[in-house]
């Protein structure tokens, strides 16, 4: 890795294809630090908050690594970080998946479960959908990351949703079944989406080279 | 709808059979995979043809190779029957793991995957049999018959927690002679998890037979797309005409 360039790091907590996000990194050409270790963490320029799998457990091993509130002060010191997927769900207070678990409350609002009606409507939810803009933060949309996605399908796999209390923080988002439920928020330094831009083809691939030009 | 590409591999080698026998070579798999994915493909499943039966997986080096350059989820399947296993395809950039045999014989194991790696990791793979009036479960590529019917099967599945169930008809496999539309409704209507039907799609009046009787969450195609009958971009153009929701 050069020296004098800014460097990304991911979060590696165990939970996740952490593959996927360096490849689609390594396929922009740009360098990532796939670590666990808090210093490295704290010194990179901006950081990747993934994850799969359930919330407490994510929980869990963050608070196992001493990533917990390593995290917090990452993120109060305004440097850029996108979660994806359980990685927004995390920045949330609290969730009620499997139980009650309090989360890093970066954002006011609770995970909660996707209501749909079976049949039809299947859950886990997987597939791609169509990427809505939140019309109240049009302004704030245009000027994100994700801003050329309006439209755009992006893949996703869940069956948890964030319900946002601010919705001055919200980007935009996805219907599903009966739900319109918010699918990208923005907080200062911090984007979540509940998609996977690592696995969206190219255009979820520009939200990370948008992240890269953020940063530099 | 999800329109899947789905690469039985051999030695290195997509093959194709009909009825998953009679295996002939198509080409290399990372190829076809950039292929399909150029195309439109939503996602790419991997099946290892024969690593349950001789108790290995060389898949991996594939993997590692195909998440390079292909940016949609990788379902990777065959012969897993360890966290160790499911832990190397993880980390060789496998977002699904797909479980028959091992699950066949300890049910737990989707449980235990689940639990660790969550629901959304865990593709149920069933290769059912029609016998008679209802359907039984096979593993190892249709070789060997478990006694199971396909429908309580499917939901035991469900409740251990695997995150989707891919249901292959071993009889309409290969033989583009349409789905087995009846098997894949019963399914899909008894589980509150994504089907992904597979097997027996041959023309764009499979896809239109099977939509007028339900709606699988994805379709997995291998013969339409190794034998050039149809290419994606027409298969989701097919689909949208038919109202249906697709990426295009």
């Amino acid at each position: 890795m050069r020296p004098n360039k800014k460097t990304i790091a991911i979060l590696d907590y165990g939970l996740g294809n952490l593959r996927s996000i360096s490849n689609a990194f390594k396929k922009l050409g740009v360098d990532v630090l796939v670590t666990s270790n808090p210093t490295e963490v704290m010194a990179s320029n901006g950081l990747i908050f993934p994850g799969v799998g359930a919330f407490g457990a994510a929980c869990n091993e963050l608070i196992k690594l001493n990533l917990f509130s390593l995290l917090k002060e990452y993120i109060n010191s305004r440097k850029p970080v996108l979660g994806i997927c359980l990685g927004m769900q995390l920045l949330f207070t609290d969730s009620e998946e499997n139980g009650y678990h309090i989360g890093l409350d970066v954002i006011k609002g609770s995970v909660k479960k996707l209501a749909v009606t079976f049949p039809p409507y299947k859950l886990p939810h997987i597939g791609w959908n169509r990427i809505n803009v939140y019309s109240d933060n049009r302004k704030k949309f245009d000027e994100s990351i994700i801003k050329h996605l309006e439209q755009e399908h992006q893949y996703f796999i869940h069956s948890y949703y964030v319900q946002c209390d601010e919705s001055e923080h919200v980007l935009a988002t996805c219907d599903y079944g009966d739900n319109s439920f918010v699918c990208a928020v923005k907080k200062n330094n911090v984007v979540g989406v509940q998609f996977h831009p690592e696995k969206s083809g190219e255009a979820g691939l520009k939200v990370l080279k948008e992240f890269v030009e953020y940063i530099e | 709808m999800r329109v899947i590409a789905r690469l039985d591999v051999k030695n290195e080698f997509v093959i194709k059979g009909i009825h998953l026998e009679g295996l002939r070579k198509i080409g290399d798999p990372n190829e076809l995979a950039l292929q399909y994915y150029l195309q439109g493909a939503d996602e790419i499943i991997f099946m290892d043809a024969v690593a349950s039966l001789y108790d290995r997986n060389n898949l991996f080096s594939i993997i590692r190779k195909a998440c390079e350059d292909i940016l949609i989820p990788i379902t990777i399947g065959g012969g897993l029957r360890t966290m160790e296993d499911v832990k190397t395809a993880l980390l060789a950039g496998a977002d699904k793991i797909a479980i028959n045999t091992a699950a066949v014989k300890r049910p737990a194991f989707i449980s235990e995957v689940a639990e660790k790696y969550g629901s959304q990791c865990v593709v149920a793979s069933i290769e059912a049999k029609k016998i008679g009036n209802h359907w039984e479960a096979y593993i190892d590529n249709g070789r060997e018959k478990t006694g199971l019917e396909v429908l309580d099967w499917a939901i035991k599945l469900q409740a251990l927690g695997a995150g989707e169930i891919l249901l292959t008809s071993v009889d309409q496999e290969g033989t583009r002679q349409g789905f087995d539309i009846s098997l894949i409704k019963s399914i899909n209507e008894a589980v509150s998890i994504p089907v992904i039907a597979c097997g027996g799609a041959g023309t764009d009046l499979h896809f239109k037979q099977l939509i007028q009787e339900t709606c699988p969450s994805a379709i997995a195609l291998a013969s339409v797309l190794h034998y050039n009958l149809m290419p994606i971009s027409i298969i989701k153009e097919k689909l949208l005409a038919m109202k249906l929701q697709v990426r295009v």
